[in-house]
């Protein structure tokens, strides 16, 4: 009985633990023990539940577009890896087509460069681009401040993350990059045989040993992407040769099933 | 007993009085009293000083081309200031865009400087290549101030436009910048005011007057029937950036 009941104040005494750690504003966020370090710094732009959240109702809100018709969640779709729906060239507003597609945004935080041609540097600088480029959203940043400040709720969402009176252009972009930060794919059953927690069968074992000796070289694991900028054959597209001179991003090969459009 | 205590009283405010004291000592050089320093640059047009404005049309004097701006923006930063005793001070945040659309908007207010005698003055033209690469950033450094590359990370560092009956379509368009490699844009200059010295703190502000000429851009570049627009970092930006910020002249300081 009273062993029993030791076991259950243990019990309680972790429970209580836990509780405290979802409740606490710094959120005890474990990164995947099998990925590098990441490139982006969350302790400049400190990571909050609250923060997370508002950067996802910004993510999924066409008050972003000059319209109001197209979200980062329009061409950034979850159920394709949050890459666009298999087009060659995704829309914006209007429907006007861009040069390219709307590439997967997970694992940002590991990322260094952005963009199919890596001409980002930044992740908080990300979404100035798609927001303001006229084939995406097509509005002007100020617009966008000037909206989200006479919306009925963003004042008060923006006031509890960061605590200011005036919403600016630097805090929309911070409160983007906690929830496009978090976006993160690590527990595919390829990365829990990493971890050991998982097994592959006699197929797949040689399957990935082949992958490893013939492709590991530029979609390097477990990012399953060197980083680097290549040319993948699209020569014939001149109209967009990129930053990088005709050379693309190394893209991931995670999440494959999802995302049918090849670049 | 009751002597002691208030001996013991007296004895240990003093040693808080004295440290208090030596604080702001410490503190004097650099914080007590700060003063305001205001940076005017005056914009001109050619070697003869035409006053310069938005929206009106000027003859290059090299290029023999006739130009009307309805733009000219650049950003400064990083300004620093030095003492007579040849410390500089460093001024925290220190990131402006000077406008020539007008005489307010070409004047950088600077109200937070440490009291003290100062002889020198560096300035950055330009963005430094860590804000660059730093993500969001606020004040002149937001990127809807519209000197920012969204597709390709940096900062516009000098935005010139308007309009031109030398340029094929009309119109010339400069966005320069570029922070990084042989081409980068940033360029310190440091202005001694031709040996003359000024004084600030609570009660003495000076105004530091400069010229700058606009014209300079095309010092030693092709005119706009040869480039009339430039977005990318590189060679030509290199050059007309560094010609023009190489023109800013020291004129005279008000006291």
């Amino acid at each position: 009985m009273i062993q029993k009941l030791v076991i259950l104040l243990v019990i309680i005494s972790f429970y209580g633990c836990q509780k405290e750690d979802n409740a606490g504003e710094a959120e005890a966020f474990r990164l995947p023990a099998h990925f590098p370090e990441p490139v982006y710094d969350f302790s400049r732009n400190p990571f909050t539940k609250e923060g997370f959240e508002l950067g996802r109702k910004l993510f999924y809100d066409p008050i972003l577009s000059l319209d109001s018709t197209v979200s980062c969640g329009t061409c950034h779709a979850q159920v394709h890896a949050f890459a666009d729906h298999n087009t060659a060239f995704s829309a914006g507003i209007d429907g006007r087509l861009g040069a390219r597609n709307a590439p997967p945004i997970f694992n940002l935080m590991w990322k260094k460069h952005f963009m199919w041609d890596g001409g980002i540097n930044h992740i908080e600088v990300m979404p100035v681009a798609p927001i303001t480029d006229k084939n995406e959203m097509g509005e002007s940043l100020k617009e966008v401040i000037s909206k989200l400040s006479g919306h009925k709720e963003y004042p008060v969402l923006f006031k509890k993350v960061f605590g200011k009176e005036k919403i600016d252009d630097r805090q929309l972009l911070l409160a983007l990059a906690q929830f496009q930060g978090r976006i993160i794919s690590a527990t595919s059953r390829y990365d829990l045989y990493l971890q050991g927690k998982a097994s592959f069968s006699e197929d797949e074992k040689k399957g990935f040993e082949i992958f490893k000796e013939k492709c590991a070289a530029c979609h390097t694991p477990p990012l399953f992407t060197d980083q680097s900028f290549r040319n993948t054959g699209l020569d014939f597209h001149s109209k967009d040769p990129g930053e990088q001179g005709l050379r693309f991003w190394i893209r991931t090969m995670e999440n494959l099933l999802f995302l049918l459009c090849v670049i | 007993m009751k002597y002691s205590g208030i001996k013991f009283l007296t004895l240990t405010l003093l040693v808080i009085l004295s440290g208090l004291l030596s604080c702001s000592k410490d503190d004097h050089d650099h914080n007590a009293d700060p003063g305001k320093v205001i940076l005017e640059f005056e914009h001109v047009f050619g070697p003869a000083g035409l006053p310069f404005s938005l929206n009106k049309e000027f003859t290059h004097p090299r290029l023999q081309e006739n130009m009307t701006f309805s733009t000219f923006r650049y950003y400064i930063s990083n300004i620093r200031l030095r003492d007579l005793s040849g410390n500089w001070w460093s001024q925290p945040e220190s990131y402006y865009i000077v406008d020539a659309k007008s005489v307010n908007d070409a004047k950088i207010k600077m109200n937070e400087v440490p009291a003290g005698t100062y002889d020198a003055i560096e300035i950055l033209f330009g963005v430094d290549s860590l804000r660059n690469v730093s993500g969001a950033q606020s004040g002149a450094l937001s990127p809807s101030e519209g000197m920012f590359w969204s597709w390709n990370t940096g900062y516009i560092m000098l935005k010139a436009e308007g309009t031109s009956p030398a340029s094929a379509d009309g119109t010339f368009a400069f966005h320069l910048g570029g922070f990084s490699g042989p081409n980068a844009v940033p360029y310190k200059r440091i202005f001694t005011f031709n040996g003359e010295s000024f004084e600030i703190s609570k009660s003495k502000s000076a105004q530091i007057h400069f010229k700058a000429n606009t014209a300079r851009l095309w010092h030693s570049s092709d005119g706009l029937a040869v480039r009339s627009k430039q977005h990318m970092p590189g060679p030509v930006a290199a050059t007309m950036s560094k010609d023009f910020y190489d023109g800013v002249v020291f004129d005279h300081i008000h006291k």
